[in-house]
Protein backbone atom coordinates (compact mmCIF):
# COMPACT_ATOMS: atom_id res chain seq x y z
CA UNK A 1 0.00 0.00 0.00
CA UNK A 2 1.42 3.90 -1.06
CA UNK A 3 2.92 5.51 2.09
CA UNK A 4 0.83 8.71 3.19
CA UNK A 5 2.50 11.93 4.39
CA UNK A 6 -0.19 14.76 6.41
CA UNK A 7 1.34 17.89 6.72
CA UNK A 8 -0.53 20.15 9.03
CA UNK A 9 -0.46 23.56 8.85
CA UNK A 10 0.18 25.42 4.49
CA UNK A 11 2.61 28.39 5.39
CA UNK A 12 5.87 28.55 3.96
CA UNK A 13 7.38 25.09 5.55
CA UNK A 14 4.38 23.31 5.28
CA UNK A 15 4.16 23.63 1.71
CA UNK A 16 8.09 23.04 1.40
CA UNK A 17 7.73 19.96 3.32
CA UNK A 18 4.98 18.56 1.21
CA UNK A 19 6.73 19.42 -1.93
CA UNK A 20 9.92 17.52 -0.37
CA UNK A 21 8.09 14.61 0.75
CA UNK A 22 6.67 14.07 -3.19
CA UNK A 23 10.32 14.65 -4.60
CA UNK A 24 11.69 11.77 -1.72
CA UNK A 25 8.71 9.43 -3.04
CA UNK A 26 5.77 9.78 -1.11
CA UNK A 27 3.06 8.21 -3.10
CA UNK A 28 0.72 10.41 -1.61
CA UNK A 29 1.43 13.95 0.46
CA UNK A 30 -1.89 15.61 1.72
CA UNK A 31 -1.02 19.14 3.11
CA UNK A 32 -3.66 20.45 5.27
CA UNK A 33 -4.64 24.24 5.78
CA UNK A 34 -6.81 25.72 8.05
CA UNK A 35 -7.60 28.85 6.61
CA UNK A 36 -8.85 29.66 2.69
CA UNK A 37 -5.01 30.09 1.09
CA UNK A 38 -1.48 28.76 1.59
CA UNK A 39 1.22 30.57 3.12
CA UNK A 40 -0.26 32.17 6.46
CA UNK A 41 2.20 35.21 7.09
CA UNK A 42 4.33 34.86 3.50
CA UNK A 43 0.79 35.92 2.44
CA UNK A 44 2.02 39.45 3.95
CA UNK A 45 5.92 39.26 3.85
CA UNK A 46 8.33 38.94 0.55
CA UNK A 47 12.07 39.84 1.51
CA UNK A 48 14.09 37.07 0.30
CA UNK A 49 17.92 36.14 -0.19
CA UNK A 50 19.15 39.33 1.89
CA UNK A 51 22.09 38.86 3.68
CA UNK A 52 23.13 35.30 4.68
CA UNK A 53 19.73 34.08 3.17
CA UNK A 54 20.98 34.43 -0.26
CA UNK A 55 23.78 31.18 1.22
CA UNK A 56 21.41 29.56 2.24
CA UNK A 57 18.76 29.45 -0.47
CA UNK A 58 22.03 28.67 -2.77
CA UNK A 59 22.80 25.71 -0.59
CA UNK A 60 19.14 24.98 -1.27
CA UNK A 61 19.25 25.21 -5.02
CA UNK A 62 22.09 23.13 -4.79
CA UNK A 63 20.43 20.44 -2.67
CA UNK A 64 17.64 20.44 -5.24
CA UNK A 65 14.84 21.77 -3.19
CA UNK A 66 15.15 25.16 -4.77
CA UNK A 67 11.44 24.78 -6.90
CA UNK A 68 9.73 27.10 -4.44
CA UNK A 69 12.76 29.60 -3.72
CA UNK A 70 12.39 29.16 -8.01
CA UNK A 71 8.72 30.55 -7.71
CA UNK A 72 9.72 33.64 -4.99
CA UNK A 73 12.36 34.98 -7.46
CA UNK A 74 10.00 34.57 -10.39
CA UNK A 75 7.45 36.64 -8.41
CA UNK A 76 10.10 39.20 -7.41
CA UNK A 77 8.83 42.63 -7.73
CA UNK A 78 12.44 43.70 -7.02
CA UNK A 79 15.95 41.93 -6.90
CA UNK A 80 19.08 43.11 -5.90
CA UNK A 81 17.77 45.96 -3.36
CA UNK A 82 19.40 47.46 -0.85
CA UNK A 83 17.95 48.67 2.43
CA UNK A 84 19.30 49.65 5.87
CA UNK A 85 21.50 46.70 7.44
CA UNK A 86 20.36 44.46 4.37
CA UNK A 87 21.96 43.84 0.84
CA UNK A 88 21.08 42.29 -2.29
CA UNK A 89 17.32 41.29 -1.18
CA UNK A 90 14.49 40.13 -3.45
CA UNK A 91 11.09 41.07 -2.62
CA UNK A 92 8.11 38.77 -3.83
CA UNK A 93 4.83 40.22 -5.25
CA UNK A 94 2.37 38.84 -2.18
CA UNK A 95 -0.30 39.52 -4.42
CA UNK A 96 1.13 36.91 -6.89
CA UNK A 97 2.94 34.35 -4.29
CA UNK A 98 0.11 31.94 -3.48
CA UNK A 99 -1.84 30.94 -6.69
CA UNK A 100 2.11 30.40 -7.89
CA UNK A 101 2.97 27.90 -4.76
CA UNK A 102 -0.18 26.10 -5.36
CA UNK A 103 0.21 25.61 -8.88
CA UNK A 104 3.88 24.40 -8.42
CA UNK A 105 3.00 22.14 -5.84
CA UNK A 106 -0.22 20.88 -7.55
CA UNK A 107 2.10 20.16 -10.59
CA UNK A 108 4.19 18.01 -8.19
CA UNK A 109 1.39 16.07 -7.05
CA UNK A 110 0.22 17.85 -3.48
CA UNK A 111 -3.28 17.58 -2.26
CA UNK A 112 -4.08 20.46 -0.58
CA UNK A 113 -7.10 20.96 1.53
CA UNK A 114 -8.28 24.23 2.84
CA UNK A 115 -10.42 25.30 5.41
CA UNK A 116 -9.34 21.62 7.04
CA UNK A 117 -8.20 22.86 10.73
CA UNK A 118 -7.33 20.20 13.03
CA UNK A 119 -8.63 19.66 16.27
CA UNK A 120 -7.76 16.35 17.79
CA UNK A 121 -5.13 13.86 17.13
CA UNK A 122 -5.21 9.89 17.25
CA UNK A 123 -2.36 7.64 18.73
CA UNK A 124 -1.97 4.09 18.97
CA UNK A 125 1.43 1.99 20.39
CA UNK A 126 3.32 5.73 20.05
CA UNK A 127 2.54 6.68 16.64
CA UNK A 128 -0.05 9.05 15.38
CA UNK A 129 -2.63 6.95 13.18
CA UNK A 130 -5.20 10.49 12.43
CA UNK A 131 -6.00 14.02 12.77
CA UNK A 132 -9.36 15.07 12.97
CA UNK A 133 -10.65 17.71 11.20
CA UNK A 134 -13.14 20.52 12.64
CA UNK A 135 -15.63 19.49 9.91
CA UNK A 136 -15.11 16.15 11.30
CA UNK A 137 -13.12 14.10 8.76
CA UNK A 138 -10.50 11.89 9.70
CA UNK A 139 -7.32 12.01 8.04
CA UNK A 140 -5.05 8.96 8.37
CA UNK A 141 -1.39 8.59 7.51
CA UNK A 142 1.92 7.06 7.77
CA UNK A 143 4.05 9.95 9.43
CA UNK A 144 2.83 13.56 9.93
CA UNK A 145 4.63 16.45 10.47
CA UNK A 146 3.37 19.62 12.92
CA UNK A 147 4.43 23.03 10.24
CA UNK A 148 1.13 24.95 12.17
CA UNK A 149 3.56 28.12 13.03
CA UNK A 150 3.59 29.92 16.51
CA UNK A 151 0.98 32.66 15.75
CA UNK A 152 -2.60 32.35 17.26
CA UNK A 153 -4.87 31.78 19.55
CA UNK A 154 -6.40 35.52 19.75
CA UNK A 155 -5.86 34.64 23.32
CA UNK A 156 -2.16 34.77 22.51
CA UNK A 157 -2.34 38.04 21.18
CA UNK A 158 -4.60 39.37 24.03
CA UNK A 159 -2.62 37.87 26.71
CA UNK A 160 0.70 38.64 25.69
CA UNK A 161 0.43 41.33 22.92
CA UNK A 162 -1.72 44.39 22.43
CA UNK A 163 -4.78 42.51 21.30
CA UNK A 164 -6.10 40.94 18.60
CA UNK A 165 -4.67 43.41 15.66
CA UNK A 166 -7.04 41.23 12.91
CA UNK A 167 -3.97 40.45 11.01
CA UNK A 168 -3.57 37.72 7.81
CA UNK A 169 -3.44 34.70 10.34
CA UNK A 170 -7.93 35.58 10.66
CA UNK A 171 -8.06 33.01 13.99
CA UNK A 172 -11.75 34.51 14.79
CA UNK A 173 -12.97 33.34 11.51
CA UNK A 174 -11.01 30.25 10.40
CA UNK A 175 -10.80 29.44 14.15
CA UNK A 176 -7.28 29.18 16.14
CA UNK A 177 -4.06 27.12 15.18
CA UNK A 178 -4.20 23.47 17.12
CA UNK A 179 -0.50 22.92 17.67
CA UNK A 180 -0.66 18.79 16.50
CA UNK A 181 2.55 18.42 18.24
CA UNK A 182 0.99 20.16 21.32
CA UNK A 183 -2.48 17.71 20.82
CA UNK A 184 -0.10 14.96 21.44
CA UNK A 185 0.22 16.05 24.98
CA UNK A 186 4.15 16.68 24.47
CA UNK A 187 5.38 20.00 26.17
CA UNK A 188 6.18 22.66 24.41
CA UNK A 189 9.01 25.66 24.55
CA UNK A 190 8.00 29.70 24.58
CA UNK A 191 10.07 32.37 23.30
CA UNK A 192 10.85 35.23 25.28
CA UNK A 193 10.98 39.10 24.38
CA UNK A 194 13.82 40.79 26.07
CA UNK A 195 11.63 41.97 28.66
CA UNK A 196 11.12 38.66 29.68
CA UNK A 197 7.36 38.63 28.42
CA UNK A 198 6.09 35.73 26.41
CA UNK A 199 6.50 35.63 22.41
CA UNK A 200 7.64 38.58 20.42
CA UNK A 201 5.25 40.58 17.89
CA UNK A 202 5.53 40.49 13.97
CA UNK A 203 7.92 43.18 12.69
CA UNK A 204 6.04 44.71 10.07
CA UNK A 205 2.50 46.13 8.98
CA UNK A 206 1.67 46.56 5.25
CA UNK A 207 -0.31 49.91 4.32
CA UNK A 208 -2.66 50.39 1.14
CA UNK A 209 -0.35 51.54 -1.92
CA UNK A 210 -4.14 53.79 -2.94
CA UNK A 211 -2.77 55.53 0.05
CA UNK A 212 0.28 56.93 -0.07
CA UNK A 213 1.48 60.07 -2.07
CA UNK A 214 2.89 59.78 -5.79
CA UNK A 215 6.17 61.07 -4.94
CA UNK A 216 6.47 57.95 -2.29
CA UNK A 217 4.72 55.08 -4.91
CA UNK A 218 6.78 56.63 -7.72
CA UNK A 219 10.02 55.66 -5.25
CA UNK A 220 8.98 52.51 -3.95
CA UNK A 221 7.82 51.48 -7.37
CA UNK A 222 10.55 52.21 -9.08
CA UNK A 223 13.29 51.35 -6.13
CA UNK A 224 11.90 49.13 -3.83
CA UNK A 225 12.49 51.66 -0.92
CA UNK A 226 11.58 54.61 0.63
CA UNK A 227 12.43 56.07 3.90
CA UNK A 228 10.25 58.95 5.41
CA UNK A 229 12.67 60.45 8.57
CA UNK A 230 10.20 60.77 11.93
CA UNK A 231 10.24 63.77 14.05
CA UNK A 232 12.43 63.29 17.08
CA UNK A 233 9.21 63.39 18.99
CA UNK A 234 7.99 60.26 17.61
CA UNK A 235 11.30 57.96 18.18
CA UNK A 236 10.88 55.21 19.98
CA UNK A 237 13.63 53.12 20.36
CA UNK A 238 12.56 50.99 22.88
CA UNK A 239 9.83 48.82 20.51
CA UNK A 240 12.93 47.32 18.90
CA UNK A 241 13.12 45.24 21.53
CA UNK A 242 9.78 43.90 21.06
CA UNK A 243 10.59 43.01 17.36
CA UNK A 244 10.29 39.16 16.37
CA UNK A 245 12.38 40.27 13.41
CA UNK A 246 15.96 41.08 15.15
CA UNK A 247 17.53 41.49 11.62
CA UNK A 248 15.33 44.70 11.55
CA UNK A 249 16.14 46.17 15.25
CA UNK A 250 18.44 48.88 14.00
CA UNK A 251 18.16 52.52 14.69
CA UNK A 252 17.57 53.28 11.22
CA UNK A 253 14.45 51.48 11.70
CA UNK A 254 13.77 53.61 14.72
CA UNK A 255 14.45 57.11 13.07
CA UNK A 256 13.23 56.59 9.61
CA UNK A 257 9.80 55.20 8.53
CA UNK A 258 11.02 52.39 6.29
CA UNK A 259 9.15 51.11 3.21
CA UNK A 260 9.60 47.93 0.91
CA UNK A 261 7.47 47.81 -2.05
CA UNK A 262 5.73 44.11 -1.62
CA UNK A 263 2.65 45.17 -3.75
CA UNK A 264 1.47 46.02 -0.73
CA UNK A 265 3.63 48.91 1.27
CA UNK A 266 5.50 47.05 3.90
CA UNK A 267 6.19 49.66 6.93
CA UNK A 268 9.32 47.94 8.44
CA UNK A 269 7.71 48.53 12.36
CA UNK A 270 5.64 46.23 14.82
CA UNK A 271 2.90 48.99 15.08
CA UNK A 272 2.14 52.82 15.07
CA UNK A 273 -0.55 54.41 15.47
CA UNK A 274 -2.55 55.61 12.39
CA UNK A 275 -2.59 59.40 13.52
CA UNK A 276 1.36 59.67 13.95
CA UNK A 277 1.66 57.88 10.95
CA UNK A 278 -0.74 60.83 8.84
CA UNK A 279 1.69 63.54 10.07
CA UNK A 280 4.17 62.24 7.92
CA UNK A 281 4.81 64.10 4.61
CA UNK A 282 3.36 61.69 1.87
CA UNK A 283 1.29 59.48 4.41
CA UNK A 284 -1.42 61.93 5.12
CA UNK A 285 -4.20 59.64 4.14
CA UNK A 286 -2.45 56.49 4.66
CA UNK A 287 -4.27 53.42 6.00
CA UNK A 288 -3.70 49.66 7.10
CA UNK A 289 -4.10 46.53 5.50
CA UNK A 290 -2.50 44.64 7.89
CA UNK A 291 -3.12 43.99 10.25
CA UNK A 292 -6.27 46.26 10.38
CA UNK A 293 -5.39 47.77 13.53
CA UNK A 294 -1.73 48.05 12.74
CA UNK A 295 -2.32 51.38 14.63
CA UNK A 296 -2.25 49.55 18.10
CA UNK A 297 0.08 46.16 17.70
CA UNK A 298 0.93 43.32 15.87
CA UNK A 299 0.28 39.79 16.09
CA UNK A 300 2.17 37.58 18.62
CA UNK A 301 4.61 34.97 17.70
CA UNK A 302 7.18 32.40 19.22
CA UNK A 303 4.92 30.46 21.86
CA UNK A 304 5.02 26.25 21.12
CA UNK A 305 8.31 25.56 20.08
CA UNK A 306 8.37 21.84 19.31
CA UNK A 307 11.41 19.88 21.34
CA UNK A 308 13.02 18.08 17.93
CA UNK A 309 16.20 16.81 16.90
CA UNK A 310 18.02 18.07 13.83
CA UNK A 311 16.40 15.96 11.37
CA UNK A 312 13.46 17.57 12.45
CA UNK A 313 12.17 14.56 14.18
CA UNK A 314 10.31 15.88 17.04
CA UNK A 315 11.23 14.46 20.36
CA UNK A 316 8.50 12.46 22.44
CA UNK A 317 6.74 9.85 22.68
CA UNK A 318 5.56 10.03 19.36
CA UNK A 319 7.80 8.09 16.64
CA UNK A 320 6.04 9.37 13.27
CA UNK A 321 5.96 13.08 13.64
CA UNK A 322 8.54 15.77 12.38
CA UNK A 323 8.00 19.51 12.42
CA UNK A 324 9.62 22.80 10.57
CA UNK A 325 9.43 26.43 10.13
CA UNK A 326 8.64 28.20 13.28
CA UNK A 327 7.74 25.31 15.26
CA UNK A 328 11.47 24.19 14.76
CA UNK A 329 12.95 26.74 16.62
CA UNK A 330 13.61 30.62 17.06
CA UNK A 331 14.43 30.80 13.69
CA UNK A 332 12.79 33.44 11.60
CA UNK A 333 11.57 34.31 8.25
CA UNK A 334 10.28 32.93 5.05
CA UNK A 335 13.58 31.21 4.05
CA UNK A 336 14.25 29.77 7.38
CA UNK A 337 10.72 28.08 7.23
CA UNK A 338 11.38 26.60 3.50
CA UNK A 339 14.71 25.46 4.83
CA UNK A 340 13.19 23.43 8.09
CA UNK A 341 10.14 22.56 6.07
CA UNK A 342 12.21 20.43 3.30
CA UNK A 343 14.58 18.87 5.12
CA UNK A 344 11.21 17.54 7.40
CA UNK A 345 9.21 17.08 4.90
CA UNK A 346 12.41 14.67 3.82
CA UNK A 347 12.87 12.72 6.56
CA UNK A 348 9.62 12.25 7.01
CA UNK A 349 9.69 10.04 4.10
CA UNK A 350 13.29 8.46 5.06
CA UNK A 351 11.29 7.19 8.00
CA UNK A 352 8.43 5.65 6.55
CA UNK A 353 10.96 4.13 4.08
CA UNK A 354 12.65 2.45 6.99
CA UNK A 355 16.19 4.61 6.65
CA UNK A 356 17.89 6.80 9.13
CA UNK A 357 17.08 10.45 9.00
CA UNK A 358 19.77 13.14 7.57
CA UNK A 359 21.39 15.25 9.28
CA UNK A 360 22.93 18.68 7.16
CA UNK A 361 26.54 19.40 8.42
CA UNK A 362 27.96 22.58 10.09
CA UNK A 363 30.05 22.77 6.71
CA UNK A 364 26.66 24.31 5.50
CA UNK A 365 24.76 27.23 6.43
CA UNK A 366 21.93 25.34 6.64
CA UNK A 367 22.78 22.25 9.07
CA UNK A 368 24.88 25.04 10.83
CA UNK A 369 21.77 26.81 11.84
CA UNK A 370 19.47 24.25 12.96
CA UNK A 371 22.03 22.53 14.95
CA UNK A 372 23.23 26.29 16.51
CA UNK A 373 19.40 27.33 17.15
CA UNK A 374 18.64 24.09 18.85
CA UNK A 375 21.16 24.51 21.31
CA UNK A 376 20.50 27.64 21.78
CA UNK A 377 17.10 27.04 22.90
CA UNK A 378 17.87 24.60 25.65
CA UNK A 379 18.91 27.90 27.41
CA UNK A 380 16.93 30.72 29.12
CA UNK A 381 19.17 33.30 27.22
CA UNK A 382 18.81 31.61 23.76
CA UNK A 383 15.16 31.62 24.43
CA UNK A 384 15.19 35.50 24.73
CA UNK A 385 16.86 35.85 21.26
CA UNK A 386 15.83 35.39 17.21
CA UNK A 387 17.71 33.92 14.75
CA UNK A 388 17.94 34.25 11.37
CA UNK A 389 20.24 33.93 8.14
CA UNK A 390 19.46 37.83 7.22
CA UNK A 391 21.02 39.27 10.47
CA UNK A 392 21.37 39.76 14.30
CA UNK A 393 23.62 36.73 16.19
CA UNK A 394 23.09 33.86 13.46
CA UNK A 395 24.16 36.00 10.79
CA UNK A 396 27.18 37.16 12.45
CA UNK A 397 27.86 33.89 13.22
CA UNK A 398 27.86 33.04 9.66
CA UNK A 399 30.16 35.41 8.91
CA UNK A 400 32.48 34.39 10.98
CA UNK A 401 32.69 30.63 10.04
CA UNK A 402 32.63 31.74 6.35
CA UNK A 403 29.82 30.22 5.82
CA UNK A 404 28.03 33.52 4.24
CA UNK A 405 28.97 34.12 0.93
CA UNK A 406 27.12 35.02 -2.16
CA UNK A 407 29.91 33.44 -4.91
CA UNK A 408 27.38 30.75 -6.18
CA UNK A 409 29.90 28.03 -7.42
CA UNK A 410 31.52 28.04 -3.82
CA UNK A 411 28.13 27.13 -2.50
CA UNK A 412 27.79 24.71 -4.75
CA UNK A 413 31.12 23.48 -4.20
CA UNK A 414 30.54 22.87 -0.75
CA UNK A 415 27.47 21.19 -0.56
CA UNK A 416 29.44 18.85 -3.32
CA UNK A 417 32.38 18.43 -1.36
CA UNK A 418 29.45 17.51 1.51
CA UNK A 419 28.16 15.43 -0.81
CA UNK A 420 24.83 16.42 -0.61
CA UNK A 421 24.76 17.90 -4.14
CA UNK A 422 20.86 17.14 -6.03
CA UNK A 423 19.87 15.18 -2.04
CA UNK A 424 16.00 16.50 -1.68
CA UNK A 425 15.64 15.63 -5.43
CA UNK A 426 16.63 12.18 -5.38
CA UNK A 427 13.50 9.69 -4.16
CA UNK A 428 14.25 8.13 -1.09
CA UNK A 429 11.28 5.27 -1.58
CA UNK B 1 -29.77 18.66 27.93
CA UNK B 2 -31.37 22.14 27.97
CA UNK B 3 -31.44 25.44 25.97
CA UNK B 4 -29.30 28.43 26.68
CA UNK B 5 -29.60 32.03 25.46
CA UNK B 6 -26.08 32.85 23.88
CA UNK B 7 -24.94 37.05 24.22
CA UNK B 8 -26.81 38.35 21.07
CA UNK B 9 -30.21 38.34 23.93
CA UNK B 10 -31.60 42.10 23.10
CA UNK B 11 -34.02 41.62 26.56
CA UNK B 12 -37.02 41.38 24.81
CA UNK B 13 -38.78 39.27 26.86
CA UNK B 14 -40.10 37.06 24.26
CA UNK B 15 -38.47 33.80 25.51
CA UNK B 16 -39.80 34.42 29.57
CA UNK B 17 -43.31 34.64 28.13
CA UNK B 18 -43.43 31.79 26.14
CA UNK B 19 -41.75 29.30 28.04
CA UNK B 20 -43.83 26.40 29.46
CA UNK B 21 -42.09 25.63 32.08
CA UNK B 22 -40.77 29.18 33.72
CA UNK B 23 -37.31 28.66 32.92
CA UNK B 24 -36.34 31.67 31.71
CA UNK B 25 -35.71 34.89 34.02
CA UNK B 26 -34.22 38.21 33.24
CA UNK B 27 -30.48 38.76 34.49
CA UNK B 28 -28.08 41.28 34.73
CA UNK B 29 -27.10 41.82 31.49
CA UNK B 30 -29.51 39.23 28.90
CA UNK B 31 -31.94 36.86 30.11
CA UNK B 32 -31.07 33.23 31.19
CA UNK B 33 -32.49 29.75 31.03
CA UNK B 34 -32.18 27.57 34.33
CA UNK B 35 -30.73 24.65 33.39
CA UNK B 36 -32.14 22.74 36.05
CA UNK B 37 -35.85 23.90 35.24
CA UNK B 38 -35.63 23.33 31.11
CA UNK B 39 -36.93 20.15 29.53
CA UNK B 40 -36.44 21.46 25.85
CA UNK B 41 -40.30 21.92 25.52
CA UNK B 42 -40.53 18.30 25.25
CA UNK B 43 -43.91 17.40 25.73
CA UNK B 44 -44.93 20.68 25.41
CA UNK B 45 -44.03 21.89 21.99
CA UNK B 46 -42.13 20.27 18.72
CA UNK B 47 -39.53 22.76 18.58
CA UNK B 48 -38.41 24.97 21.51
CA UNK B 49 -40.67 27.66 22.22
CA UNK B 50 -37.74 29.83 22.91
CA UNK B 51 -36.01 29.28 19.51
CA UNK B 52 -39.47 29.56 18.21
CA UNK B 53 -40.15 32.99 19.22
CA UNK B 54 -36.36 34.64 19.77
CA UNK B 55 -36.06 37.17 17.04
CA UNK B 56 -32.54 37.38 17.14
CA UNK B 57 -32.08 33.54 17.25
CA UNK B 58 -29.92 33.88 20.74
CA UNK B 59 -32.02 30.80 22.30
CA UNK B 60 -29.80 27.56 21.43
CA UNK B 61 -29.19 24.22 22.30
CA UNK B 62 -26.37 24.72 25.44
CA UNK B 63 -23.97 22.09 23.90
CA UNK B 64 -24.08 24.13 20.22
CA UNK B 65 -23.58 28.09 20.79
CA UNK B 66 -20.17 27.22 19.91
CA UNK B 67 -21.48 25.44 16.11
CA UNK B 68 -23.88 28.16 16.56
CA UNK B 69 -21.47 30.71 15.72
CA UNK B 70 -19.31 28.51 13.85
CA UNK B 71 -22.01 27.92 11.28
CA UNK B 72 -22.66 32.65 10.90
CA UNK B 73 -18.51 32.80 10.51
CA UNK B 74 -17.54 32.00 6.96
CA UNK B 75 -17.09 28.19 6.68
CA UNK B 76 -15.99 27.71 9.64
CA UNK B 77 -16.90 23.55 10.22
CA UNK B 78 -17.34 23.32 6.64
CA UNK B 79 -16.18 21.10 4.10
CA UNK B 80 -12.74 21.21 3.48
CA UNK B 81 -11.88 22.11 0.05
CA UNK B 82 -9.58 20.27 -1.78
CA UNK B 83 -6.94 21.01 -4.81
CA UNK B 84 -5.38 18.43 -6.54
CA UNK B 85 -4.12 18.36 -9.90
CA UNK B 86 -5.42 14.84 -10.79
CA UNK B 87 -9.33 14.31 -11.11
CA UNK B 88 -12.02 16.96 -10.67
CA UNK B 89 -11.29 20.73 -11.06
CA UNK B 90 -9.48 22.85 -8.32
CA UNK B 91 -11.77 23.77 -5.31
CA UNK B 92 -14.21 20.97 -5.35
CA UNK B 93 -15.48 19.68 -2.26
CA UNK B 94 -15.16 15.70 -0.93
CA UNK B 95 -17.56 14.78 1.29
CA UNK B 96 -14.73 12.28 3.02
CA UNK B 97 -15.91 11.51 6.38
CA UNK B 98 -13.10 9.61 6.76
CA UNK B 99 -10.08 9.23 4.44
CA UNK B 100 -8.66 6.06 5.16
CA UNK B 101 -5.65 4.69 4.25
Amino acid sequence: MGKRVVIVGGGWAGSSAALAARLAGADEVILLERTDSLLGTGLVGGIMRNNGRFSATEEMFAMGAGHLFKVCDDNSRHVNMEFPGHKHASIYDVAKIEPAVRRCLMENGVEIWTFSRIIDVEIGNGSINAVVLESGDRVEGDVFLDTTGTCGAQTLCTDNGNGCVMCVIRCPTFGPRVSLVGACGIKEKTGRKPNGTLGAMSGSCKLSKETISAEILEQLERTGLAMVPLPAHMIDTDKLGSKACAQYALKEYAENVVLLDTGHVKLMTPFLPLHQLQQLPGLEEVRYVDPYAGTLGNSMRFTDLSPRDDAMQVEGHIDNLFCGGEKAGLLVGHTEAMVTGTLGGYNAVRAIAGKETIVLPHTLAIGDAITNVREEMETEEGLGKKYTFSGSVYFNRMRDKGLYTTDVDAIKKRVSKAGLTGLFSQKVI
Amino acid sequence: MSYMITAECVNCSACERECPVQAITAQADQYVIDEDICVDCEGYFAEARCKWTCPVNACVPQREPYQFKAAAMANRGGQPVIYKQSGNAAGERVPAKILSK
